[in-house]
């Protein structure tokens, strides 16, 4: 860390915001009490592979007086690939193929490339956490990322109020509720609770399980003329 | 000694009180400096860079306060409510941040934004006031909100919030208002559980006494916050106020350990030596004195001090008392000498020693580092002024009340076993292979970090490195500081460094020129600026219609509102906020008049420095600091100097050691004992595990210079006492002993210092002055025994014991010894011949033990015919020898040379049977059937039965040792006065001689006290003989004999004067029927006469006056083998 000159630019914040924005809708979980809630939620992902939905996006932000909504979609493919599309068209664009990570920018013709392989910084870690989150295998693997905060049900949901256990992921996102349906466990909804008070809701349809997905979608979708940088983590 | 001995005179008194001038100006100039980086040398680069930045950048200003807990909500909660205790103290604290604080006031952060917009260049300017148009405010809203409709970025999220005019995009410097506006990594470490608080003192502190009282004004608020909030946290301090108060209060600590300490070592080795209260009082006052002065001359001299060169203290303290022991153990020793005497006898000895240690330590001012330099000028200084001390004040007040020292029975001891020079040679070779062996795995480590200008124990320290390891600040940059006479220079220079630094590929410069101000822009921007300023109310406007909160618009409203402000200053203008202040005093300071910018350069830790990157740095005048390059660079400087250093040590020391020993052996025999010494310390240094480092390398000069003494003192000693070893540790032996234990206890009590270099060298001082002091007093004896092998009596003042012993004013009688061996006695009359001043190699113990040995088992005649063949060979083969016979002889025969050779060939056939008598009598066979004769012995009876003690004095003439068994027989106990013989045991083999007779030997010359005792025992009615015509020099006046002056001794004459004993001439010739004793009438005088030298010399003149016929009766038995006469006369052909 340089203390005597003006510090870099906080780049490493970034990811964190971004496997937010990218995980969050994928932390379902189901049941009523927790550990039913868990054991119901962890029992349903047994034979998730794939998994596709549309989702509406509302940013409630302090600094606007009327809340911002965005379409977009979401297509998962366990272990390590997911696409994200925001906008219609789509304005921004999130791609993970194994250690690789794209954001684009279609409209700005700009894309950023963050390579996952490597030793990287903890809180770049975390982040990645959650994406492993989304779709947790056992309930030990979920408490060593979170800390399950709260398991509550309103009107046919279970909502799971996770707390990420590392502080710097904390310092970002205090807080990810979980909206699962009480029937199926199927993922309802997510939203992320940031510092300001702001908050970030998904609320997902359409949704498909195991669905068949090529893995060229999951592929960078950089045209020629795009700038590419890649920022450090 | 009770008696006052001195009075000073007033007009001294004045002169001592002129001495006060120079000292309260000293006193008042007096300041001190706990700066460590102020010990170094300043002309270094590296040293000015870390000056610079200590004094400007690291946290000078701020009190770091470090917060752990458990956990993160825990460390972020005490952090918070810590800040805010320590804000509530406004009269205390200026400002305490435990969190960036623009994260705290949108306003002040604004207010930076909207100077370091002023700082691009216009165009960029333009372009930004461009994007705000009226035409085009609204399409930039749009775009806004569309960002934060669809950005994953959050930096994109958390700026267009805050600021959707996209104000906070700065080209120039970048990077977004991130760079600013974050800056958690000062604050918090990774995990959360450890923070940090920034406290800036509301006053500004002064010196190192405001900054302590200060900081426990601090810890006492922290202290009360943690006791109403009982917060499981754990709090430490660092950062300048924090190292300022703890640097400064460790040294004045230490400083007082280490006085206290030396103070109470060297009064209990005073008390066991002396055991008198008040000399140690006054000894006591006159050393915290010294020390006081020392500090005066210190503040006339430099001004300022730095605490650590104070450490001097506890060195001079060590040193400046030996010149007190040496003085007083004087004073004992010669009971009824006046100050003036016992100081002109010891004020050589003081006064040279005063100059070589303070040279010695004076040279430290070549070793390349200022501290050591200002310590050892300090040293020297107080040496010095320790030596005029202890001469002058000293004496007037300690030595009214020293006491006499005790009667040297311990003279009459056991001969020493020869199994001690074994032992030695033993333990010399033991130590050498040792030391060999340990040093053949490896030489002592040289080490090359900073870690001894560090304190040894320093919570602010650790506190530190915590910080740095809990923030993520394992791998320091380089900090690069670039002066400047103003704003415009300071910027000229970072874009010169910049553009030079280029070129190093493996070194990445971070340049602070983006918060520098640059006059050349402001002044066009700032019509721009005050533009934009008016429009805020329509920005306002449009950012609301917009859909944006207040909230979005405060950091806008901020910046507008700057821009007005400043469209009146004239440039360069700077932000005056706290948070604008919190964040450019991190790489921008005032030097003097000046300016100073911090910037960094960031080197892999695995690669080498390239080639030239440090030129380049300093070719734009710039400065690096680095530590890990200090301690590199100080190395290289005193690693080179220290060689130079130590030949100049030697050959002070060995120029020196020349002028007072004048015998190359015994300066050789020097230079060996220091340097087994100095093997030994390197032994131990490896066996210990220790190392060299920059403070202690200079322990080697300050160990020759210090351990030199003893040396010196142990060979003068051994000449004193014929190289008998016991009797030099004896009387010597103590006072070294006293003055190496206070000056190890001086260097030692350095190793408690808090500063670990300081502490180190203590450590390797005291343990190499230990080796020297060991091996001079216990192993030197042998070796100088061995290849030093002429002992002399010395007659120059060289050292008090040697001063003393030769003014005593006795002539041994004892000693006859043989003439071989005259030269024992140098003589008083100068020597003419090659040979007069060394010995007969055949005096020697081994031989005479041999003799005596054979002449139990020869028959008397046997041995006496062997004996002539014996001194007829040595005769023929000393050529030299006969000639000094023969002149000395010459005037008891009118100077017929003829016949003068005759009696000299009958003088070594007189001496053959002479020592021949002798070895039987000192075998303890019976010589009573060799007198024949007896005369006067009523004369004898009459004087002893006065009971005023009797004198016999006697020339070297017949066998005056067989006076002892005569007058034994006779019921009277002789006390025989002699020189110590030269070799090991000799002395004591030759006294256990006589004692077989009941006559007692008194050795003069190793004891300083023999004077007394020959008094006292003839005031008791004891009988001493003693020898009359050939006195050491200071006992030796000139009188008449044949004709011819003379010296004889005035010994009879003092004796006479001190005692009034009776005084009768003797003699014991040896005739044809066997011995002769004949007593000759008493010698009256009057004692009132003999108050004068003249007096004394008249009644010397009166005895010799009487011996000369006898003499020229007996002139073949006569026995001077050195020369007798001063103004020998020319000798007359044959």
């Amino acid at each position: 860390m340089n203390r005597f000159a003006l510090k870099p630019v906080r780049i490493g914040a970034r990811p964190l915001m971004i496997a937010a924005l990218v995980l969050a809708p994928t932390l379902a979980l189901r049941a009523l009490d927790a550990d039913a809630v868990l054991a119901g939620w962890f029992a349903s992902q047994t034979n998730l592979h794939t998994w596709s939905a549309k989702f509406t996006q509302t940013r409630t932000l302090k600094a606007l007086s009327q809340p911002l909504q965005t379409t977009g979609r979401i297509w998962v493919a366990l272990p390590d690939r997911f696409r994200w599309e925001l906008g219609d068209p789509p304005q921004t664009v999130a791609a993970r193929r194994g250690d690789e990570l794209v954001i684009a920018y279609p409209r700005l013709k700009r894309a950023e490339r963050y390579s996952l392989g490597g030793s990287q910084p903890k809180p770049w870690k975390d982040a990645l956490a959650l994406l492993e989150a989304g779709f947790p295998r056992s309930r030990a693997e979920l408490e060593s990322r979170f800390r399950i905060a709260s398991v509550t049900e309103t009107n046919a949901t279970y909502v799971v109020a996770l707390q990420p256990r590392a502080a710097a992921t904390r310092h970002f996102l205090p807080e990810i509720q979980v909206s699962l349906a009480t029937n199926d466990f199927s993922l309802l909804a997510t939203q992320v609770g940031f510092p300001d008070g702001s908050t970030l809701r998904n609320d997902y349809r359409a949704a498909q399980v195991n669905p068949a997905l090529d893995d060229a979608r999951f592929a960078p979708p950089i045209d020629a003329d795009f700038k590419v940088t890649e920022p450090a983590p | 000694m009770t008696a006052p001995r001195e009075q000073s005179t007033p007009s001294r008194r004045w002169l001592w009180l002129l001495l006060a001038v120079p000292l309260v100006t000293g006193l008042i100039r007096l300041r001190f400096d706990a700066q460590v980086l102020n010990l170094l040398p300043a002309d270094l680069p590296v040293v000015r860079g870390l000056k610079l930045y200590q004094e400007h950048f690291q946290s000078a200003r701020d009190l770091i306060v470090t917060v752990r807990a458990a956990d993160a909500d825990r460390a972020t909660a005490a952090a918070r409510a810590l800040a805010e205790a320590l804000r509530a103290e406004s009269n205390l604290v200026a400002s305490a941040f435990w969190q960036p604080p623009f994260q705290e006031s949108a306003r002040e952060t604004g207010t930076l934004l909207a100077w370091l917009w002023l700082n691009e260049p216009p165009e960029r300017f333009a372009e930004m006031a461009h994007r705000l148009a009226p035409d085009r405010i609204g399409a930039l809203l749009r775009a806004a909100r569309e960002d934060l409709a669809t950005s994953l970025s959050p930096e994109v999220l958390g700026r267009l919030g805050y600021d959707p005019l996209g104000l906070t995009h700065l080209p120039d410097v970048g990077r977004g208002a991130g760079a600013f506006t974050e800056g958690s990594e000062w604050f918090a470490s990774a995990d959360g559980t450890f923070r940090v608080v920034f406290v800036r003192p509301r006053a500004e502190l002064a010196n190192y006494r405001e900054t302590a009282n200060w900081l426990d004004a601090v810890r006492s608020v922290i202290a009360t916050w943690r006791a109403q909030t009982t917060p499981d946290v754990a709090v430490h301090f660092t950062g300048g106020p924090a190292f300022v108060a703890e640097i400064a209060t460790g040294m004045e600590h230490d400083l007082r350990q280490s006085l206290a300490g030396t103070f109470l070592i060297i009064a209990a080795l005073f008390w066991w030596a002396h055991r008198r209260w008040l000399p140690l009082i006054w000894l006591s006052a006159l050393l915290a004195t010294l020390v006081v002065a020392t500090m005066a001359l210190g503040g006339l001299v430099f001004g300022e001090l730095n605490v650590v060169s104070l450490g001097f203290a506890a060195v001079l303290l060590g040193l400046g008392v030996d010149y007190a022991l040496v003085l007083y153990q004087e004073a004992r020793a010669t009971p009824g000498r006046n100050f003036a005497e016992i100081r002109r006898t010891v004020a050589p000895g003081i006064w040279w020693s005063a100059l070589t240690t303070s040279g010695a330590f004076f040279l430290l001012n070549f070793a390349g580092l200022p501290g050591l330099s200002q310590l050892g000028t300090l040293v020297a200084m107080g040496v010095l002024l320790a030596a005029a001390v202890m001469l002058y004040p000293f004496p007037l007040v300690a030595l009214r009340v020293a006491p006499a020292c005790d009667a040297t029975t311990s003279e009459i001891e056991s001969p020493p076993r020869r199994t001690r020079s074994r032992l030695a040679w033993l333990a010399t070779a033991v130590l050498l292979a040792g030391s060999l062996i340990v040093l053949g795995r490896g030489w002592p480590p040289v080490h090359h970090g900073t870690e001894p200008l560090q304190p040894l124990d320093s919570p602010a320290a650790t506190a530190l490195q915590e910080m740095e390891a809990e923030l993520g600040r394992g791998n320091e940059p380089v900090a690069v500081l670039v002066p400047g006479r103003d704003e415009s220079q300071v910027i000229a220079r970072l874009e010169r460094l910049q553009a030079d630094l280029a070129r190093f590929t493996n070194a990445t410069f971070t340049s602070s020129a983006t918060l520098w101000p640059r006059p050349e822009r402001q002044r066009p921007n700032q019509a721009l600026a005050a533009e934009l300023g008016n429009r805020a109310d329509e920005l306002r406007a449009a950012v609301t219609n917009a859909g944006f909160t207040p909230a979005a618009w405060t950091l806008a409203d901020a910046m507008l509102a700057a821009w007005r402000d400043w469209s009146v200053a004239s440039p360069p203008f700077w932000p005056t906020n706290a948070a604008c202040r919190w964040l450019l005093d991190k790489s921008i300071a005032r030097d003097g008049d000046g300016w100073l910018a911090l910037s960094s350069l960031a080197l892999p830790s695995d690669a080498s420095v390239p080639d030239g990157l440090w030129r380049a740095i300093e070719n734009v005048g710039a400065s690096a600091a680095s530590w890990p390059r200090l301690g590199e660079a100080l190395l290289d400087r005193v690693e080179g100097r220290v060689g130079w250093l130590l030949l100049a040590m030697i050959a002070l020391l060995a120029g020196c050691l020349a002028v007072a020993f004048r015998r190359p052996a015994e300066v050789v025999l020097s230079g060996v004992t220091l340097g087994l010494s100095f093997l030994v310390l390197l032994a131990i240094m490896r066996g210990a595990g220790w190392s060299w480092n920059l403070m202690n390398l200079t322990a080697l000069p300050l160990m020759l210079g210090a351990g030199v003494d003893y040396t010196l003192h142990v060979q003068l000693a051994l000449r004193r006492h014929g190289g008998n070893p016991r009797a030099m540790r004896r009387v010597t032996g103590k006072a070294i002993f006293l003055c190496a234990a206070t000056t190890i206890a001086g260097f030692g009590s350095l190793y408690w210092s808090g500063n670990a270099g300081l502490a180190s060298l203590g450590q390797i001082c005291a343990v190499g002055i230990s080796c020297v002091f060991l091996t001079a007093l216990y192993l030197l004896p042998a070796w100088w025994q061995a290849f030093a092998v002429q002992p002399l009596v010395t007659t120059a003042a060289a050292t008090p014991d040697a001063a003393l012993a030769s003014r005593l004013p006795l002539a041994p009688a004892g000693n006859d010894a043989s003439a071989v061996s005259a030269s024992m006695s140098q003589p008083a009359n100068g020597t003419r011949n090659g040979v007069a001043g060394s010995p007969s190699k055949f005096y020697r113990s081994e031989l005479w033990r041999a003799a005596l040995l054979v002449v139990r088992v020869l028959p008397a005649w046997l041995l006496a015919g062997l004996a002539r063949i014996g001194a007829a060979v040595y005769r023929q083969l000393h050529r030299d020898r006969r000639e000094i016979a023969v002149e000395n002889l010459l005037p008891v025969v009118a100077g017929d040379r003829a016949q003068a050779e005759h009696l000299a060939r009958r003088l070594f056939a007189q001496f053959a049977c002479k020592l021949a008598d002798l070895w039987r009598f000192e075998a303890g066979l019976d010589v009573a059937g060799q007198f024949c004769e007896l005369s006067g012995w009523e004369m004898f009876e009459t004087a002893q039965a006065r009971g005023r003690g009797v004198l016999l004095v006697t020339p070297h003439l017949g066998n005056w040792e067989l006076g002892g068994p005569l007058l034994s027989a006779r019921g009277v106990r002789l006390l025989v006065i002699t020189q110590a013989e030269p070799g090991d045991g000799f002395t004591e083999l030759r006294q256990a001689s006589r004692a077989r007779w009941g006559i007692e030997t008194l050795v003069i010359g190793r004891d300083a006290f023999a004077f007394v005792e020959v008094i006292k025992r003839l005031q008791e009615g004891a009988t001493v003989a003693i020898l009359v015509d050939r006195p050491p020099v200071p006992s030796g006046v000139t009188v008449e004999l044949f004709g011819r002056p003379f010296k004889a001794s005035i010994a009879a004459a003092e004796l006479a004067r001190a005692t009034g004993c009776a005084v009768l001439g003797v003699s014991l010739p040896r005739t044809p029927r066997g011995y002769a004793a004949h007593v000759l009438p008493e010698f009256a005088y009057d004692r009132e006469t003999l108050g004068s030298r003249a007096g004394r010399i008249a009644f010397t003149q009166e005895i010799l006056r009487a011996f000369e016929p006898i003499i020229r009766e007996h002139a073949d038995q006569w026995y001077h083998f050195v020369p007798v006469w001063p103004d020998p006369q020319p000798a007359p052909k044959p």
